[in-house]
C-alpha cells in the first residue's frame, strides 16, 4: 500500500514542499521495507494493542509506582470544555 | 594546573580547602568558552548569570551554609532543558526567542544543590540526533559537568565519541517536568561527565520521584548498591556487535577482561528479540515525536509564519517553516505509524517488539548482572546526519526498555575515541556506576 504523504502531511497541519515530499516518500518506503522484520512476531504478543484510553508507554511499565495517575483519552475528553463551532479565532496575545 | 582539566569532584575538594573560590572557577570556565568555542556548543553563555550564582556559592561557602558537595561547581545544560529567564530554544528555529517562564524539576535541583549553570548547549533540533555539543563542552573542558537529553541513545554516542562518560539513568529516574518532550516513552534526562564519581554525585542531586512526572520513580545510590564483584556475571551479547569493527569489539573485550579481573564471571547470552530493535525504535520514536510536537502551531508561543490568511495556512505554514528537516522527517513518518491504514501493521506491532524486547532483557538481567556492548558500533564511520535510519542499534535496548546504560571512555583508536556501554536492571543504577568507578581506580592504580 502506497502512503500519500501529501495527505498525511496535510492532516498533520505542516507545509512540506515536492522535494521533501520526494526525500520522505523514500523514508516511508524504507521503513515500510524495515517494518517487514515484525511479521514473525510471536504470535502471542502480536496482538498487544494499548490499554484503551491510556498512555501505553506508561501502562507496559506495570512495575513501576505511578501508573494508575496516567489520565486516559477518554476522562479528558469527558472533562473537556465545550467548544464554540464558531471556527473564527480571537486572537490571543502570545504568553513568552 | 589547569583547573578547568579537573573533574567535578576535584572541584569541589579545592573549593571546600579554600584554594579555590566558585568565583575563580566559573570565570576560567567562561574565559575558556570565551576562547575556544569556534564551534557553537553553546547557544547561550549565562557568564552573568553564573558570575552572580558563583558569587553566591562563595558567601554561603563563607558562611558555613555549603548547599551539597557541588555547591559552587558550573554545569551545563541542553538547550531543551526549560531555563526560568533564560533563553530555551531545543536548536529550532520554532523556538528561537523562547524564554521558559519556569526551571525544568532538574534545573530547581541543581540551585538548591548551589551548582552554576554555566550556558545552554547546542544539539541536533528537538535532541533529535545527538547530544554532540554537551559532550565536546565537557570534553573540551569548558564545563566539568553537564545535563542533556537521551533518547535513542544520542547522549550516550556523543560521550562515547568524546571520550567522556555519559550516563542514561532508569526511565523515570530523573522527573522530566520541563524537558522538552519528544519520545515520551523513552526520553530521559542524561548525565555528561569526565569521571564516573561525577556522574554518581550529579544523578545523587537530579534523582528523585516528582508528582509532576507521573512516571518519575524513587532511586537511591547509596552505598549498599556497592557490588560484590565475586557473586556477579556480565555478558557481550553477539546481536549487540553483528555490525561493529574489531577496535570496537577490542575495547569491549578489554572491559570485558578488566570486569573477569574483579572477580565477575562471563556469562553467555543471546538476545534474538534486537532484530526487531531498529524498526521498533523508529516507529515508536517518530509517532509520539509527531504528537508531542503537533502544540507547535504559531498560536500559544514561538515561531509564527507571516504568510497566511486563514488558520489552517497559519498551523501549516508555521510548521512547515518553523522545522527543519529531520523534525519533519519524524513528525511525518509518525503521522504515518498512527495514520488508521498503518497503526495496525506498524505502531501496535513496534509496541508489541519492544514489549518482547524488554522481557527479554528483563529475564536475561534477572540472571546476569550487567550487559556489556559497544557505545558505537563503527566509531570510525559514524555519520552525525541526525537522519534516523542512520542510528547506531547498539543503543536502543536500553532506550525501549528503560535500562540504565553507561558509556564509559575505553580508548582511541585511530584518533577517535571509543566508548564502551555497561548496561544492568532497572534501578540498579548504583550498581553500573560504583563499577565504573571501581573500573576507572583499578586503570589508575595499574
Amino acid at each position: 500500500m502506497q502512503m500519500d504523504l501529501k495527505k498525511i502531511a496535510h492532516n498533520l497541519r505542516i507545509r512540506l514542499n515536492d522535494a521533501e515530499i520526494a526525500e520522505f516518500e523514500k523514508d516511508w518506503a524504507r521503513l515500510d521495507v524495515l517494518s517487514e522484520v515484525f511479521y514473525d512476531l510471536p504470535s502471542d504478543i502480536s496482538d498487544i494493542s494499548p490499554k484503551s484510553g491510556s498512555f501505553d508507554g506508561a501502562a507496559l511499565r506495570s512495575d513501576e509506582p505511578n501508573d494508575e495517575q496516567t489520565i486516559g483519552r477518554d476522562e479528558l475528553l469527558a472533562n473537556a470544555p465545550k467548544l464554540s463551532k464558531d471556527k473564527t479565532m480571537v486572537a490571543v496575545p502570545r504568553t513568552v | 594546573m589547569d583547573i578547568t582539566t579537573m573533574t567535578a569532584a576535584a572541584l569541589s575538594k579545592e573549593l571546600a580547602s579554600g584554594r579555590l573560590s566558585s568565583t575563580e572557577l566559573v570565570s576560567a570556565e567562561l574565559r575558556k568558552i570565551k576562547d575556544n568555542d569556534d564551534d557553537s556548543a553553546f547557544i547561550t553563555v549565562c557568564a552573568d548569570e553564573a558570575l552572580k550564582a558563583a558569587g553566591e556559592a562563595d558567601r554561603r561557602r563563607a558562611d558555613g551554609k555549603v548547599l551539597s558537595f557541588l555547591d559552587g561547581v558550573p554545569i551545563s545544560l541542553g538547550d531543551n532543558i526549560m531555563t526560568k529567564g533564560i533563553k530555551t530554544t531545543c536548536a529550532s528555529k520554532m523556538l528561537w526567542d523562547f524564554v521558559p517562564p519556569y526551571d525544568a524539576a532538574v534545573v530547581e535541583k541543581l540551585k538548591s544543590a548551589g551548582l552554576v549553570i554555566i550556558g545552554k548547549t547546542n544539539l541536533d533540533e528537538f535532541a533529535m540526533g545527538s547530544s554532540t555539543e554537551a559532550a565536546a563542552a565537557v570534553a573540551a573542558f569548558m564545563t566539568p559537568l553537564a545535563l542533556g537529553s537521551d533518547i535513542g541513545g544520542s547522549l550516550r554516542q556523543s560521550a562515547g565519541l568524546c571520550g567522556v562518560y555519559g550516563f542514561r539513568p532508569t526511565y523515570g529516574a530523573v522527573c522530566r517536568y520541563g524537558l522538552a518532550a519528544v519520545a515520551s516513552s523513552m526520553d530521559t534526562v542524561g548525565v555528561i561527565a569526565r569521571s564516573a564519581r561525577d556522574v554518581r554525585l550529579l544523578c545523587d542531586i537530579i534523582y528523585g520521584e516528582d508528582s509532576r512526572d507521573a512516571s518519575s520513580i524513587n532511586i537511591k545510590l547509596t552505598e549498599s548498591e556497592k557490588p560484590g564483584f565475586s557473586s556477579m556475571s556480565f555478558a557481550l551479547p553477539d546481536e549487540l556487535f553483528a555490525d561493529a569493527d574489531k577496535n570496537t569489539i577490542s575495547a569491549a573485550e578489554e572491559t570485558a577482561a578488566k570486569l573477569a579481573a574483579l572477580g565477575m564471571t562471563r556469562k553467555t547470552l543471546r538476545l534474538p528479540s534486537l532484530k526487531y530493535a531498529l524498526a521498533a525504535f523508529i516507529i515508536i520514536s517518530c509517532a509520539e515525536a509527531a504528537s508531542n510536537l503537533a502544540r507547535f502551531d504559531g498560536v500559544g508561543y514561538g515561531y509564527r509564519t507571516g504568510s497566511y490568511d486563514d488558520m489552517n495556512e497559519l498551523f501549516e505554514n508555521t510548521r512547515g517553516e518553523g522545522f527543519g528537516q529531520e523534525v519533519k522527517r519524524r513528525i511525518l513518518l509518525g503521522g504515518c505509524a498512527l495514520s488508521a491504514d498503518f497503526r495496525e501493521k506498524w505502531f501496535f506491532k513496534a509496541k508489541a517488539a519492544a514489549a518482547l524486547i524488554r522481557a527479554e532483557l528483563d529475564k536475561a538481567l534477572s540472571d546476569i548482572d550487567i550487559i556489556v556492548a559497544p557505545t558505537s558500533a563503527n566509531p570510525a564511520g559514524n555519520k552525525t546526519s541526525g537522519n534516523i535510519f542512520e542510528t547506531d542499534i547498539t543503543l536502543f535496548p536500553a532506550s525501549l526498555a528503560g535500562l540504565p546504560a553507561l558509556s564509559l571512555p575505553a580508548g582511541v583508536y585511530g584518533g577517535i575515541p571509543t566508548g564502551v556501554q555497561l548496561i544492568s536492571a532497572r534501578r540498579r543504577d548504583g550498581l553500573i556506576l560504583y563499577t565504573a568507578e571501581i573500573l576507572a581506580e583499578t586503570e589508575a592504580e595499574r
